[in-house]
């Protein structure tokens, strides 16, 4: 069992390089602006000192405005979404699971595609789009169906979990992509799915972080508490329910505050893979799988992975701007390999 | 034996994502600029090598003729149309194509269209030949028109690889079905199939079950010399040869008066964005159509950042290049909407909308929008459409 | 405290089993198996004890409280379970499974004490594993991750131990020795147990009052050579054994007849 001191040192580590990534985001983008100007106006702002501007103000209007808000957002959606793969993954007790297994995609893109067919595309509350908006209630929409489908006497076992999250995902995603087809929207609409499908990070505004920051926050602390609890469960429902945990409402509890994380990543970046389902598996390699250090671990690193995959998206083909979700699966995808022929002998179960 | 394969194998990820990094940096390469001729600006340059291809077209040098020597289509494909001097029955999957073929008076040579993009489909189709004006006729007029020629189609026997078209089906097509035209009614208007095929691709998926029973011709123009070659082809297949050259002389002279008059105006910033999906950016890019046709209007295509292949651009980009208009060519989103993106405010068509909403950032209607990305006969009259946006003063 | 009175229990399942007002006592510092064929109710009777299936008829006691009215946690505080073996898809080390046992005391805000270290470490010292604290617990031997289990058990410091066939997937040194431990810390420390067991040999050795069920209900229950008689077993098994004394324990030790060799 590590100590106290021992994870907070990996805390307070982990945070540095959270910190340090969201410099270099912070610093580097489509357009050239020179570092030390960044430093310089960020001083401004803070009020901390008062250079004279040797920047353009639309400079300093992108460093604010348009990079600033998304380096926070692409932080705050890799915590979010590995935080979520961590809880699940306990939970569930099943390595392979990542946030989107009881329903979380399919319900966001069945949410979408309702509000981008029967709604008009520019309503929009608060700095969030109506497809936003749509793509994060049908998320929780979707937990819920599986969660009640999966409800036998009183109880929810991890398996049927599992069943009915595919099944209503097979079902939500056919019966999206059917009206799409149906309703002859696929050809307008098309690159709107594509979009969401594989996840963004360039519109982020103030507004939206100001609203889905506590959430996120809240959520995480939350299970960050709970972590205790998620390790009991990997004795199994019977195994926890012996050592006290009340299992019914504890997996609700849970799987509830995942449900949420995971619908704020979405409803602001779409569908991004791999951060959830890699980043736990490498904290647990690094670290050992006790949650109380797995959870926040997870969530700084997430973020950390997500804030820079999200830079490598906005310049690597600058100004053209490339799918965040493309990169993380290409990038978490050879990493996850690595990890299974790596540590085949541990996964084998 | 793992020891020694598992480094293999990391080797093997590395090089595969390395490698698809390194494609997409060659593919996607920004495109070069044209080149700097001496004394003239980028701008100039650019607007330049859009204009002097078309000038130099002439519609002698397309080769083809019904009957004889093949026609080059788009995708380079030989294609070998039979018939006397001109085919009588054509399916026609291309709204530009469609156009091209009403405005050449040969209109009742067309047995089955698709469903124009925007969803509307009879309303941009124009009656018949003669000026602009005459083109936008009421949708109920052309509805007339075309309700004798354009059928439902029915499944014949199963014979693979045709094509279904209905007025509904979207312009992809599904190559499944049979092709047989009737009239509403049911009586059979067509034995067997058309002469020709238009269609609107870039590979020849889409076509590859039909050429095998029709003749299909390609198009895809990616430049507006293209499109006068593709109007050249079309006129020569509707036995419209004179009257192609004619609509062909017209279009070279007015994009050449237009152009003379914009070439010396100051240039202003112009961004067309052609999608905003899901807080994603899409403009045309370089070396595309519209980017073609906004340069000849006398602006500056700040677009022209991205290649046209992969057209998504930076909103950072956006802001630092300021532009001084913005033209929306879509309904994704609202002047309201742009305005209140982050960070956008700072943007001079922004602050000029804010001022006065008739200008600085500007809708186009869904008809001004096929004017312009619609590669087909009043691609000048989409030229003007930008030109009343970016030099008012002039048009 | 430590003492359980199940008194007139039903229970059934939706398949159709039931146990139908079995009545049972374990005294404080008793050392009680439950014996029975497969489908008698041995395991479901541990569950009921544990409060983690509600009886439909009838009363669990343990000590004064009635389980009924007791919250989860409570009930874990008192009461602590040995199953047969626990599949764990996490690299967890011994310590941190031991540590686990500590969950029905960790208060959410504070995390785990120097208390509750201290006496996970005794816990581990108690079942003889300090050595394997920092070991993966998958990579354990059967016999070592029963201990484990049987450590995680008394963190808990329970007042009553259930066993669920504690020794089915064990080799016969560890099965002797797991049962060893248990019976240690039922002479040293009073720990109340109450096990269910299907090897009736090792049942007469360890424990100090037998439960025999059948189908539900209790079919007999005393000492070992009150309960362990041929007649009994041919009853409740189907099968024909020969009884002799233990050579060194004042218990019954069957003797399996083939069927070749059967006297009657």
């Amino acid at each position: 069992m590590k100590s106290r001191k021992k994870i907070a040192l990996i805390l307070v580590l982990l945070a540095a390089v959270l910190f340090g990534a969201m410099l270099l985001a912070t610093a580097i983008g489509a357009v050239h602006i020179a570092p030390l100007d960044i430093l310089k106006m960020t001083l401004n702002k803070l009020h901390l000192a008062h250079f004279d501007p040797t920047w353009r103000a639309v400079e300093e209007a992108i460093v604010f405005q348009v990079r600033l808000p998304c380096v926070v957002g692409a932080a705050l959606v890799g915590a979010a979404l590995a935080t979520a793969g961590s809880l699940f993954q306990g939970l569930l007790r099943n390595p392979l699971a990542d946030p989107y297994l009881i329903g979380t995609s399919s319900g966001a893109l069945f949410g979408l595609t309702i509000a981008m067919i029967f709604l008009p595309a520019t309503l929009s509350f608060s700095g969030f789009g109506i497809t936003s908006i749509a793509a994060f209630l049908g998320a929780l929409g979707a937990v819920f169906l599986v969660y009640t489908l999966a409800r036998i006497g009183g109880r929810t076992h991890v398996v049927t979990l599992i069943l009915a999250g595919v099944a209503v995902s097979f079902l939500l995603t056919a019966i999206s992509w059917f009206l799409l087809d149906v309703m002859g929207e696929l050809h307008w609409k098309a690159g709107a799915i594509y979009g969401f499908l594989w996840g963004q990070i360039t519109a982020v505004d103030w507004s939206q972080i100001a609203v889905l920051a506590p959430i996120i926050f809240v959520g995480i602390i939350l299970a960050t508490f709970f972590a205790f609890r998620v390790n009991a469960f990997s004795l199994g429902e019977e195994g926890a329910a012996y050592l006290g945990i009340n299992v019914e409402r504890d997996k609700v509890l849970l799987l509830g505050i995942g449900a949420l994380l995971t619908a704020c990543a979405v409803c602001i970046a779409g569908l991004i893979g791999f951060v959830g389902l890699v980043i736990p598996h490498i904290i647990r390699l690094a670290f050992g799988p006790d949650n109380r250090l797995v959870l926040p671990a997870s969530a700084l690193a997430g973020a950390s992975f997500l804030v820079l995959a999200d830079l490598l998206a906005r310049t690597i083909l600058a100004p053209t701007v490339l799918k965040l979700g493309i990169l993380t699966a290409l990038i978490g995808g050879p990493v996850f390999l690595y990890l299974l022929l790596r540590y085949r002998r541990e996964y084998a179960f | 034996m793992r020891r020694t394969w598992m480094p293999i194998s990391i080797l093997l990820i590395a090089a595969l994502l390395a490698s698809t990094i390194v494609l997409a940096a060659l593919y996607a390469t920004k495109p070069t600029k044209s080149e700097l001729l001496a004394g003239l600006t980028p701008a100039e340059a650019a607007t330049m090598s859009a204009l002097a291809p078309v000038l130099a077209f002439s519609p002698e040098d397309v080769p083809g003729e019904v009957g004889g020597e093949p026609f080059i289509d788009d995708l380079g494909r030989e294609v070998f149309v039979p018939g006397a001097s001109s085919v009588e029955s054509i399916v026609c999957l291309h709204p530009a194509a469609t156009e091209t073929v009403f405005y050449l008076g040969a209109g009742d040579k067309l047995v089955a269209v698709s469903n124009a993009w925007t969803g509307d489909p009879w309303a941009e189709y124009p009656g018949g030949p003669g000026e602009y004006e005459s083109w936008i006729t009421t949708p109920e007029e052309v509805d007339n028109e075309i309700e004798q020629r354009v059928w439902d189609v029915k499944d014949l026997a199963a014979i693979p690889a045709a094509v279904r078209v209905t007025p509904d089906a979207p312009y992809t097509l599904n190559p499944e079905v049979t092709l047989s035209p009737q009239n509403i009614d049911g009586d059979p208007l067509l034995e067997g199939y058309p002469d020709v095929v238009f269609v609107f691709s870039d590979t020849i998926e889409y076509a590859a079950g039909i050429e095998e029973l029709v003749p299909v011709i390609v198009f895809f123009p990616l430049s507006l010399e293209d499109v006068l070659y593709d109007m050249t082809v079309i006129g020569k297949i509707v036995g419209k040869e004179a009257e192609v050259a004619n609509l062909i002389e017209e279009i070279k002279a007015d994009l050449l008066d237009i152009t003379m008059t914009t070439l010396i105006e100051p240039r202003p910033k112009v961004f067309l964005e052609t999608g905003y999906y899901w807080g994603t950016i899409y403009t045309t890019g370089s070396g595309s159509i519209v980017s073609s046709l906004i340069y000849l209007a006398g602006g500056d295509d700040i677009g022209t950042a991205v290649s046209s292949g992969a057209p998504s651009i930076s909103p950072e980009y956006i802001v630092y290049e300021a532009p001084d208009i913005i033209i929306l060519a879509h309904l994704f989103d609202t002047p309201d909407g742009v305005a209140g993106r982050p960070g956008w405010d700072t943007i001079p068509a922004v602050v000029i909308w804010q001022a006065d909403p008739d200008e600085g950032i500007y809708q186009l209607t869904v008809e001004e929008m096929d004017q312009i990305t619609r590669p087909g006969p009043r691609i000048v009259q989409g030229l003007m459409v930008l030109l009343g946006i970016i030099h008012p003063e002039l048009s | 405290m430590g003492h359980l009175i199940m008194k007139d229990i039903s229970f059934s399942y939706l398949n159709g089993f039931s146990l139908r007002q079995v009545s049972l006592m374990v005294e404080e510092g008793e050392m009680v198996a439950l014996l029975g064929p497969n489908g008698s109710g041995k395991t479901t009777l541990i569950k009921l004890a544990a409060g983690v299936l509600n009886p439909e008829r009838g009363e669990v006691l343990l000590g004064e409280a009635r389980l009924r009215k007791l919250s989860r946690k409570e009930i874990a505080r008192r009461v602590a379970v040995v199953p047969q073996s626990f599949n764990i898809p996490f690299a967890f080390t011994v310590a941190e499974v031991v540590m686990l046992g500590r969950t029905p005391f960790i208060n959410t805000l504070s995390g785990e004490g120097e208390r509750d270290r201290s006496i996970a470490r005794r816990a581990m010292e108690l079942t003889g594993i300090e050595q394997f604290s920092k070991r993966t617990f998958n990579e354990l031997s059967g016999g070592e991750r029963q201990k484990s289990i049987l450590a995680m058990a008394l963190a808990q410091e329970p007042k009553l131990i259930l066993l669920d066939e504690p020794t089915a997937h064990l080799d016969i040194n560890h099965q002797v020795e797991i049962l060893e431990l248990v019976k240690g810390l039922n002479r040293e420390q009073g720990v109340t147990v109450l096990g269910a067991m299907h090897d009736l040999n090792l049942a007469a050795l360890y424990f100090d009052r037998l439960v025999l069920l059948k189908e539900g209900a209790i079919f007999a229950q005393g000492p070992p050579a009150a309960v362990l008689t041929e007649k009994t077993i041919y009853d409740v098994f189907g099968a024909t054994v020969h009884i002799q004394q233990h050579p060194s324990a004042e218990v019954p030790h069957i003797v399996i007849l083939p069927k070749e060799n059967n006297p009657r």
